[in-house]
């Protein structure tokens, strides 16, 4: 149907069904009605019958109460006259009550009545029992009572059971007759209820359907009006189609039915005429065409779908339209099928189309060639390109690019296509604007020739002419400063470009121009690049680069090396993690933040002095200056760094230098003013051999230019430290102590000069603490002197001689500031040394002076002595001359004799004599060795004793002996003869006359020999003298020959390991005893003793 | 023999027995008469308790007991014996330091010369 306007809805029911349904709901609401109509009518009629059938019962029930009362009656009839007609009633009513009792369990009843009727039942029977009693009674004559007590009860029982039994009956009776009344009531409401439903239903059905009728009506009419105005709207509309026509055509036949008159207006063809001819279609689709179409229609005829097509279509005029089509088939009722098409002209459309193909062509073209041109670095190759798409996008058959050559007044034409072999790269045209090129580049614009022949402005190229070029377009190849070269086309005919023919031109060209102007700019860039990295390469500072991110980007050799890092491992790390300490690494990131973001230099283009870090974690001073290489995008930064380990160290050397120097000038001034001292102190040490009172001066002279104090402690013979001299400030805050102290040294002093002695140490106290003082001090006296002087600082150094310690030096500072340093240790030290060489010397000299005073006075003694015996040798030797010469006769020869037997003692005695000073000397020596073997003491002693017998005789000294048996021991026998020869002449001399006893005994470890004269005897002072070697002439005590020969006897004793020792008395005589061990326990020459004892003696 | 040695007497005090002896042996030979001590104690023993009178001491230094010092001082506080001349035999060298003290007249060093003793003995006890 034409003009369908709600294609899509579902049918509406007809009136037909309308009216059917409309009938079908009032029939089930009529038969609603009546359904519960006769529910209702039911119902009544249940309830009547219930009514009814309550009704009988109660009727029933009634009757029975009647017989029951009947029954009653009878009874109390009976009990009062006694009558036996009541007792045959009584019997007669009992008989029907269970009858009826009977009868009713029988009915329907309920649950109720059936209870209240047992009990009925019962109560029954006891009345009837009882009255039976009483009839029992009474025909025993006493009824009255009973019937009262027993009779009277039951039947009260039993009028009661009946009574609410009734009730109850009665109770249901009234319910069932509301419930009925109820249900009738119900049942008449519905009754009426549906019945006016009904009516209203059918009512409004009724007026629906005939409103329905007529808007149908209505409808239908306006239906049939719109589908009129439809059709001729649309047929406006179709025939108003501007470019478009409507058609239709015979499905099967594919004849055209119905054209619009549009067709005519736009193919040309008169209306009607030529469109019902049955070949229309075929012969006006050319042929490229017509096949398709043929399909589509086909197509959409089978699928009845719609099909869109373009096609061609030939108009009356010649020209070719094109034609967007729609067709479809279309069926209507009672109407054979008809194909239907709308057809635009589409033909402009279609040119637009075409012509933005092409536009698109060539941008695609251009851009290929863009894209190219990145990637192509061969510019000649690139052009080459161009040339081809320009030619084949325009399609001509000639394209060139023409290079401006530097320097020349030509154009090269470096590339293109459909030229002659050679021609490309080298052919040249003249740059002037004779030729389309040359004019081309000189106008600076693009330039179109139609026909080369037809030009004006400018001529042909023998070049064109060669080639039979017509047609041309060119445009210049833009670049900086001035243009690169031209870009053409050529064609062999006369060709119109168009405008977008030139400007896909010019976009060509420009994209020769951007490659080129790259390429130029790469090589720059790669120049510079070039340059640049010479200059980083060879830079002496360490360059690096690093982006925002603060990542290394560039890192020159001089920074590979200054770092240790190669390039490779640095490039694209974090410069802070590579060469920043860690501690400052988060200072460097914030400061680089805060700077990306407040565009705030604080940093840069400074020279800052930093830490900077080695690959091998090493730490080293250098100077950084950050500046940012200026450019669009995210900033990158350029670091130059600087070790200047070598520069801090030369300043901290020049400062250091300087602050030697100066301390060096402070220490020289000090040394100068210390060396000064020394001298003097020197000198003064040198200039006496009393070298107490150097040290003495010494000590004053150090005070107070070192000192406020100034103490020398010098070991004495006793080993105590005597206290030598102390020089104090004449300013000095304590008594002046002067005085030569002598006090023991307590060697286990934790502190002071004894312990200072002790070990040898110096000890410097800076700050002398109470506890200190206290240590040093011997007593509390002494202790509170050292506390008055108020030392503050105190300084010890031991004197020592040839590895011995002699002494102490101590220097003490009252002055709270003067503080000992290791100078001031040194310099006392130096003044200890000198002042132990001192010391030193005056002792060697005192030794040596000693040594010849001891030569001297042992040369003196020597010949004292032996000038004794000399002296009467030669008295003896004189006298007998004189007394020969001068002729005595009465000079017997027995006086001679024995003249010169005195002569020969005393030769005796000097030889003696020299062989005693001898051995003093080679003992003092120390060459005095042992010859040990085995002496027998005895023997020895009873030869010497043999020996000395003569002179004791002469003496007076009669030699007593008790020597026993032998008494062997290792010994020297010259030495032992020796020893026993000395004591017996000692003897013998001192011995005054009187007998001497001598003798040998001992035990197994010990020899002893005593020798006992009973002459002048020893004072006990002078017996530990006597075994000393010699003692001053002036002394009273020289005994001549036995100081020497005690001092040898004793030697060989000490030597021999044993001892001597005297008991004397003045006037009473002496006793010598030796003891000698018979083996030796030491075996060494007896000098060293004697040595060691000379120096001792002399203190 | 000398005329001048008759009837003097000569004291010698010396502590070496020989010497002491050969001095009095040789005294005598010239005919002077000689006592002698061993030390100074016993000389002055001997001068104190002695009999006769002696003209000359002839005394000797080191001597123990009593030296020839100690003697000299005991002789010359005794007035009797101070007069006595003294002369010295010593084997000292610095004798004549050590002798001044002494006052005395003359000494004579060991080892004795003869005529010289026997000169200065004639001198002195004349």
């Amino acid at each position: 149907m034409t003009g369908s306007r709600h294609a899509a809805l579902p049918r509406e029911p007809t009136f037909r069904q309308r009216i059917a349904v409309g009938f079908a709901v009032a029939f089930l609401l009529i038969a609603i009605t009546g359904a519960v109509s006769y529910y209702a009518l039911h119902q009544t009629a249940l309830s009547d019958r219930l009514f009814a059938h309550q009704a009988r019962d109660v009727i029933e029930f009634g009757r029975l109460r009647a017989t029951i009362e009947q029954k009653m009656v009878a009874a109390r009839g009976y009990l009062i006259t006694g009558d036996e007609k009541f007792l045959f009633e009584i019997q007669q009513r009992h008989q029907e009550l269970q009858e009826q009792i009977r009868k009713l369990r029988k009915g329907d009843l309920t649950k109720r009545e059936r209870e209240l009727l047992a009990e009925i039942d019962a109560a029954e029977d006891e009345h009837q029992k009882a009255t039976e009693d009483a009839v029992n009674v009474r025909t025993q004559g006493e009824h009255a009572g009973y019937f009262a007590e027993n009779v009277e009860p039951a039947r009260a029982s039993l009028e009661r059971r009946l009574s609410a039994f009734l009730s109850h009956e009665k109770q249901i009776l009234e319910q069932t007759d509301s419930a009925s009344a109820q249900k009738n009531s119900l049942a008449s409401s519905l009754i009426v209820v549906s019945g006016f439903a009904s009516l209203g239903v059918t009512a409004i059905l009724a007026v629906l359907l005939t409103r329905r009728l007529a808007r149908l009506y209505e409808t239908e009419r306006h239906e049939r009006a719109l589908a009129e105005n439809t059709r001729r709207r649309y047929r406006d509309l179709v025939e108003g189609i501007p470019g478009g026509i409507v058609w239709e055509a015979d499905a099967g036949t594919l004849r055209l039915t119905f054209v619009s008159r549009r067709a005519q207006e736009m193919l040309g063809y008169p209306a009607d005429e030529e469109h019902a001819q049955p070949d229309f279609w075929t012969r006006l689709i050319p042929a490229e065409d017509r096949e398709r179409v043929l399909a589509t229609a086909a197509r959409a005829l089978q699928n009845e779908t719609e099909e869109q097509f373009e096609h061609r279509f030939l108009a009356a005029d010649g020209r070719t339209v094109w034609f967007q089509t729609r067709i479809r088939l279309s069926r209507e009722e009672g109407k054979p099928p008809v194909l239907r098409g709308l057809s635009v002209d589409v033909t402009r459309l279609k040119e637009a189309d075409n012509a933005l193909r092409l536009r698109a062509r060539q941008q695609a073209a251009v851009v290929e060639l863009g894209q190219e041109a990145l990637v192509e670095t061969d510019l000649v190759r690139l052009s080459e390109r161009a040339c081809e798409v320009v030619a084949e996008t325009l399609g001509a058959e000639l394209a060139a690019v023409f290079k401006v050559l530097p320097g020349s007044r030509d154009l090269l034409l470096k590339a293109g296509v459909g030229w002659k072999e050679g021609v490309a790269g080298s052919e040249t045209v003249p740059a002037t604007a004779a030729a389309q090129p040359g004019y081309t580049l000189l106008a600076g614009e693009p330039i179109l020739v139609q026909d080369l022949r037809a030009e004006k402005r400018f001529g042909s190229l023998p070049l064109f002419d060669d080639h039979g070029v017509r047609g041309g377009a060119s445009v210049v190849i833009p670049g900086t400063p001035s243009a690169l070269g031209v870009l053409a086309v050529h064609t062999r005919s006369p060709r119109v470009f168009t405008g977008e023919d030139l400007v896909f031109l010019q976009s060509v060209a420009n994209v020769v121009s951007a490659a080129t102007g790259r390429k130029i700019a790469d090589q720059a860039v790669e120049e510079s690049e070039r340059r640049k990295a010479a200059i980083l390469h060879g830079a002496l500072d360490a360059i690096l680069t690093i982006d925002y991110e603060g990542r290394v980007l560039e890192f020159n050799p001089a920074a590979e090396s200054l770092f240790g890092i190669p390039a490779s491992e640095a490039i694209g790390k974090e410069m802070a993690e590579l060469i920043i300490p860690e501690r400052m690494r988060d200072q460097h990131r914030s400061g680089m933040a805060r700077y990306l973001v407040t565009k705030k230099a604080v940093v840069l283009n400074r020279r800052l002095e930093m830490s900077a870090l080695r690959r091998d974690g090493t730490e080293f001073p250098v100077e950084l200056t950050i500046s940012r290489i200026s450019g669009d995008g995210p900033p990158v930064f350029t670091g130059f760094v600087r070790d200047i380990t070598a520069r801090r160290r030369a300043e901290s050397d020049r400062a250091g230098l300087l602050a030697s120097e100066r301390q060096a000038r402070a220490t020289s001034e000090t040394a100068e003013r210390r060396a000064a001292f020394l001298a003097e102190a020197s000198a003064a040490l040198a200039s006496t051999l009393d070298y107490r009172s150097t040290l003495a001066s010494v000590a004053r002279l150090a005070v107070p230019r070192i000192a406020d104090w100034c103490a020398v402690d010098i070991l004495d013979a006793k080993g105590d430290l005597l206290r030598l001299a102390t020089s104090h400030d004449e300013h000095g805050r304590g008594p002046a102590v002067a005085e030569v102290l002598r006090y023991s040294s307590d060697l286990e002093a934790p502190h002071g000069p004894a312990h200072v002695f002790a070990t040898g140490e110096p000890e410097v106290f800076n700050d002398l603490s109470d506890d200190i003082l206290r240590a040093v001090a011997r007593d509390e006296e002494h202790y509170r002197a050292a506390r008055d002087l108020r030392l503050c600082s105190s300084m010890s150094v031991p004197l020592n001689v040839r590895g011995l310690n002699i002494g102490v030096l101590t220097f003490g500072s009252a002055i709270p500031d003067r503080r000992y340093g290791p100078e001031d240790l040194a310099f006392a030290q130096d003044l200890a040394g000198r002042a132990s060489a001192a010391i030193e010397n005056a002792r060697l000299y005192r030794d040596a002076r000693e040594a010849v005073r001891a030569r001297d006075e042992f040369l003196s003694i020597a010949s004292h002595e032996l000038k004794t015996p000399l002296t009467t040798l030669q008295l003896q030797v004189q006298g007998l001359i004189r007394k020969i010469r001068s002729g005595a006769r009465d000079s017997p020869a027995e006086t001679v004799a024995a003249r010169l037997t005195t002569a020969e003692r005393q030769v005796e005695r000097l030889t003696g004599l020299i062989n005693n000073l001898l051995d003093i000397s080679r003992i003092t020596a120390g060459r005095l060795d042992l010859d040990l073997e085995p002496v027998d003491l005895g023997a020895v002693v009873r030869e010497a004793a043999a020996r000395s017998r003569e002179e004791s005789a002469r003496a007076g000294c009669e030699i007593r002996m008790d020597v026993n048996g032998p008494c062997v021991g290792q010994w020297d026998r010259m030495r032992v003869e020796q020893v026993v020869s000395n004591l017996f002449s000692n003897a013998i001399k001192y011995g005054a006359g009187r007998p001497i006893e001598v003798a040998v005994g001992g035990d197994e470890v010990l020899a002893r020999f005593t020798i006992r004269d009973h002459g002048i005897g020893i004072p006990p002072e002078h017996q530990a003298r006597i075994f000393e070697r010699f003692e001053r002439a002036v002394s009273d005590r020289h005994y001549g020959g036995l100081g020497l020969g005690l001092w040898i006897v004793r030697q060989i004793v000490d030597a021999l390991g044993g001892s001597i020792l005297v008991e004397s008395q003045s006037g009473k005589g002496s006793m010598f005893t030796v003891n000698l061990p018979r083996t030796p326990r030491k075996r060494r020459s007896a000098g060293a003793a004697a040595a060691a004892e000379s120096s001792a003696a002399r203190g | 023999m000398s005329e001048t040695a008759a009837g003097k007497r000569i004291l010698v005090v010396e502590d070496d027995r020989d010497l002491r002896d050969a001095l009095a042996e040789i005294l005598r030979d010239e005919g002077y008469r000689v006592s002698s001590a061993g030390h100074g104690e016993e000389a002055l023993s001997v001068l104190r308790g002695g009999r006769e009178e002696v003209s000359l001491i002839l005394l000797d230094l080191t001597m123990p007991v009593m030296n020839g010092w100690q003697f000299r001082d005991e002789q010359r506080k005794d007035p009797e014996l101070s007069k006595i001349p003294v002369v010295v035999l010593s084997a000292g060298d610095q004798l004549a330091e050590q002798i001044a003290p002494l006052e005395i007249r003359d000494f004579v060093r060991k080892p004795i010369e003869l005529a010289l003793l026997l000169r200065t003995v004639d001198r002195y006890c004349a």
